[in-house]
């Protein structure tokens, strides 16, 4: 219960965020991509967000009171977008079914560049938060001296 | 003749309302950490009048037994008393600006308590003579 | 008047007996006041000192101790100390005069 408690909390929210500018990035670059391995063009992904109760270990869980207040997240599922593709007519195109018609992944690029700056800002305000962490801890050192 | 009299209850005072500073930087940070978790409630430590009346009815604190509950075995509040809901959604703003208020004010407490120790040494050393 | 003189005594109950004894009466009482409150207050200390080193012995073990109690509860201990030193330098002093006393 301590400083060292919150720079964990904190870190978590930065892998968290990581991760999901990593799905961000992959999502961008197969905006176009038609083929995949499973058939069928790139499904967009999205990342689920939760909770994970903070508890450091088993037996401060015992000595303690039981807090619930705080939290770490994780990204706890990676999922497919279930839109439909986007219909693109071209018959020329190699994919082209017999309509003539192409499916391309359901990814908006200003969606998702929207995304990468929250991805972003929220990944640097959990740094923000560890920077003062820093400081206070390092004030604490200093008692007395 | 009770060593812990000398340093009066000051000393006590700001040593749990750094805890509580601590408690309020945790929650902060679980908060900052979860901005885009959907159906997060963010939260904060309240400082409402049931607190104010007791930190300024403070009494120095006993000893206390339990190595695992210092800020809050010592006489405090148990911190998680004073946990409150906001309503909604975390905003970053309001957290960002209550993180840099909060981060001040633990380092604040640490300076003044730092220079009481510091003060106290040099009376003990230099007060004799 | 004579009653006095009696219960003071001839010069020969002036001897290095009853002067002897009357030092030691002096000794005895500051010894168990002072002796008293010395150990009282070093038993505080000590426990302030025991209280420090639970608190770092859990920091160095794990990330289980508050670090602002850590370093509060190691001022303390230092203080303490620094306190009982200078006391007890100052009692050694008033106890070796007293004892220089001329009767």
């Amino acid at each position: 219960m301590d400083l060292m408690t919150a720079l964990k909390i904190s870190s978590s929210g930065m892998s968290a965020q990581r991760t999901w500018m990593n799905v961000l990035a992959e999502n961008l670059a197969n905006v176009n991509t038609t083929r995949t391995q499973e058939g069928g063009p790139y499904k967009r992904k999205t990342v689920i967000f939760e909770t994970v109760p903070y508890a450091s270990d088993f037996d401060e869980l015992l000595a303690n009171f039981i807090d619930d207040s705080l939290s770490e997240v994780e990204v706890s599922d990676i999922v497919e977008d279930g839109r439909d593709f986007k219909e693109v007519f071209d018959p020329g195109h190699p994919d082209a079914d017999e309509k003539g018609i192409v499916l391309y992944p359901n990814i908006s690029i200003v969606e998702e560049m929207v995304n990468m700056l929250t991805a972003t800002r929220s990944y640097e305000a959990n740094a923000a938060v560890i920077k003062s962490i820093r400081a206070m801890a390092m004030k604490t050192l200093e008692l007395g001296r | 003749m009770d060593i812990n009299k000398i340093f009066g209850s000051t000393f006590d005072l700001l040593r749990v309302r750094l805890g509580l500073d601590v408690k309020e930087h945790e929650l902060i940070s679980s908060n900052i950490a979860n901005i885009d978790t959907p159906n997060y409630v963010a939260k904060k430590l309240s400082f409402d009048e049931t607190l104010e009346r007791f930190m300024s009815d403070f009494t120095p604190s006993l000893r206390t037994t339990n190595p695992k509950h210092f800020s809050f075995g010592a006489g405090g509040p148990e911190a998680d008393n004073f946990v409150v809901d906001e309503t909604g959604e975390v905003d970053i703003d309001k957290e960002l600006s209550r993180l840099a208020e909060n981060s001040i004010h633990y380092q604040a407490l640490v300076n003044i308590l730092s220079k009481k120790f510091t003060m106290l040494k040099l009376a003990i050393s230099e007060g004799g003579k | 008047m004579s009653n006095l003189l009696d219960r003071v005594g001839t010069t020969q109950n002036f001897n290095e007996e009853t002067c002897g004894r009357v030092k030691d009466k002096k000794e005895k009482t500051f010894n168990v006041k002072f002796g008293e409150r010395l150990r009282k207050a070093l038993e505080e200390i000590d426990t302030l000192q025991e209280d420090a080193d639970k608190l770092s012995k859990e920091l160095a073990i794990g990330h289980n101790a508050p670090l602002h109690e850590t370093m509060i509860a190691l001022e303390k201990a230092d203080i303490s100390l620094r306190l009982f030193i200078q006391v007890r330098n100052k009692v050694v002093e008033a106890y070796r005069e007293v004892m220089h006393m001329q009767f």
